[in-house]
């Protein structure tokens, strides 16, 4: 027989016969025919089950059974399916899952355009025992960060068999959260990772299931913070992995930045004030008194931009907040967030930018480390913070950015929802990646901000912040919303932006705007 | 010796005094960081200005040869169904018809 392009393995554990039925047929309903699946017959004590595996073994050549005497030991019943595999490319199939009928072809077109990757995942459904499809999971592109949050991108995963070989297979100690462990292992190695934006797996939802049972959930919950450490130890990553705050999602606590290590903060300011929670306050006295108390970071340079009406009171008012830490840099011109911006980072001295708006309250202890602390980690460019209105709803959460049609869409991702929710699929729960980051509040070295030219000064008031995401993505790097970076925003939840067309004209010359997010698929 | 621009501290000249020296300096230098910015910004804006662009150009080149391509097959169809309406090839069909039925039955 010759080498087939997919191996699907599947374990075979006493299965309802229908349901592994189904399964078999839905591979055999595929579209491509060059595949071979695996099924390891590890735990069927019923007669039925052999007899179901041997017709279908009959049936087609491609189906290959194996009996396998390790009863409950999935790890070694899959790694059995390993040693059997001859495919360039191998996936893992729950005996009770299908797939749809084109999805090794839609698969194969990616391996057959993309020669160099070596994992492709797809997004899935669910399926119920009626048989019906639901709760879709639109998955982000490659979102590494993501991933060490949750195992979000599940099946169907094709891996190239070489790099499963290399990575030493499936290991044990990971009870329940093997693949993640492997997954992590793979794509910490792989070349090129392609995310297939189609539901091409329904993954069923049944009595005895994993995913209905608490016990094993939590099981499966350690399991996954051992993975995740394992992963971040082999990486360098000097950090503690928690259980975040939603079951199976998790959180790294990260080592401290270097005490050393001195952050510039550029707030530029007007001096405004206002009521908040029924007090009237003067927002950057407040935004600087927080961060000297929640920052958590000593060598601050804090570095406010101020345009000429800022009342004296307040320059005397920080000054006796930051004391030696501030530095105070009029500004002249007329009104521009971007040149404000850029003109209080050329003064600034510290190797790390924060830039953060004056209406700005700090939330979160240890906030400075907590948003700086990625940006040592190679491919990340800026970090944002979760921002929440006066009312404890979220106000930034990472801004989604793409095309309807003719229409460009630059939207704050799930706006107004409660701080306390966990979002959809707990992307909310979780650090991830994002198409763009408001500078409100965000973290970059200084030599990031110069290699992206800074915001530019041609949009004074709106998108600047979107257009110099997009600048610092184009260089090749990533940008992280931090969900335990918590500070409260006081821009008015009602205000509305006039936007005009030229600044939009402005965005859509430059940047080629995707037909949708990668990061924020549609819900 | 003109003290006034960086130039000559650069050079090593003796500092002088006046703290305004150190203010233009300072001045320049901020002035200098700037234009670096906005002009890497221009260069990125360039980068993908240019990146849209070509694009744009690639997907207009591939909708282009998809088109020539339906095109190719639509003017094939015509020229054959010309071809096969054509009273010389219906003579020439009708001439080659015994022909054609002698080699079928001898098969």
């Amino acid at each position: 027989m010759s080498k087939p392009l997919f191996s699907l393995i599947s374990a075979v554990s006493d299965p309802p016969p229908t349901q592994l039925e189904s399964m078999i047929d839905s591979v055999l309903s595929q579209t491509f025919s060059d595949w071979e699946l695996i099924l390891v017959n590890g735990n069927s004590p019923s007669p039925e089950i052999s007899g179901i595996l041997q017709a279908y073994q009959d049936v087609d050549t491609r189906i290959v059974v194996r009996e396998w005497d390790s009863s409950d030991d999935i790890v070694a019943t899959l790694n059995r399916g390993l040693e059997f595999a001859k495919g360039t490319f191998v996936a893992f199939m729950d005996q009770n899952d299908c797939i749809t009928d084109g999805a090794l072809q839609e698969v194969y077109e990616i391996v057959r355009n993309e020669l160099d990757v070596d994992y492709i995942y797809t997004d899935e459904d669910k399926v119920d025992e009626g048989g019906s499809f639901y709760e879709p999971f639109r998955k982000p592109d490659w979102s590494p960060e993501r991933f060490r949050g949750q195992m979000y991108t599940g099946r169907l995963s094709a891996i190239r068999s070489s790099l499963v070989a290399a990575v030493g297979g499936v290991r044990t100690g990971y009870d329940g959260a093997y693949d993640y462990d492997l997954i992590l292992r793979v794509t910490e190695q792989a070349r090129k990772i392609v995310h297939l934006p189609k539901v091409l797996y329904h993954r069923r939802v049944a009595r005895g299931c994993t995913t209905n049972d608490l016990d094993r959930y939590k099981n499966t919950a350690d399991s996954s913070r051992t993975a995740v450490q394992s992963h971040l130890d082999r990486l360098g990553i000097e950090g503690v992995v928690e259980h975040g705050p939603v079951l199976g999602t998790l959180r790294i606590a990260r080592a401290n930045i270097d005490h050393n290590l001195r952050v510039s903060v550029i707030i530029p300011t007007v001096g405004g004030s206002g009521f908040v929670w029924g007090e009237l306050r003067v927002f950057v006295v407040e935004a600087v008194r927080s961060l000297l108390d929640k920052g958590g970071h000593e060598n601050l340079e804090i570095v406010v931009v101020y345009d000429e009406p800022t009342p004296t009171k307040v320059l005397d008012d920080l000054k006796a907040v930051a004391g030696d830490k501030l530095v105070l840099v009029p500004y002249a011109d007329e009104y521009n967030y971007s040149a404000k911006n850029n003109v209080g980072v050329v003064n600034a001295r510290g190797d790390v930018i924060i830039l953060l708006n004056d209406d700005v309250e700090i939330d979160s202890d240890n906030f400075v480390s907590k948003l700086v602390a990625p940006l040592s980690e190679p491919g990340v460019g800026m970090t944002g913070a979760r921002l929440c209105y006066h009312d404890k709803t979220l106000q930034h959460a990472g801004v989604s950015v793409y095309m309807d049609g003719e229409t460009p869409w630059l939207t704050h991702a799930l706006q107004h929802e409660p701080d306390s929710s966990p979002g959809p699929f707990s992307l909310l729960a979780v650090n991830r990646e994002v198409s763009a980051l408001t500078a409100a509040c965000a973290a970059l070295k200084r030599s990031t901000y110069f290699s992206a030219g800074g915001f530019t000064e041609h949009l004074p008031i709106n998108f600047n912040d979107v257009d110099f995401s997009l600048k610092v993505r184009h260089l090749g790097l990533r940008l992280l919303w931090i969900a335990d970076a918590k500070a409260y925003h006081f821009e008015s939840r009602s205000r509305e932006p006039v936007v005009h067309e030229w600044e939009v004209n402005f965005l859509l010359n430059r940047w080629t705007l995707p037909p949708v997010d990668p990061y924020m698929m549609p819900l | 010796m003109d003290y006034t621009h960086s130039g000559g501290a650069a050079a090593g000249a003796q500092r002088p005094s006046d703290p305004e020296f150190y203010n233009d300096v300072d001045d320049e230098t901020i002035d200098e960081a700037l234009n670096l910015l906005s002009t890497r910004d221009h260069i990125i804006g360039l980068e993908a200005t240019v990146s849209r662009l070509q694009r744009e150009v690639d997907d207009l080149a591939k909708r282009h040869v998809a088109e020539m391509a339906d095109r190719e097959i639509q003017v094939r169809s015509e020229v054959s169904a010309d071809y096969e309406s054509s009273t010389t090839w219906r003579l020439g069909r009708m001439a080659l018809l015994p022909v054609l039925i002698l080699r079928r039955i001898r098969r």
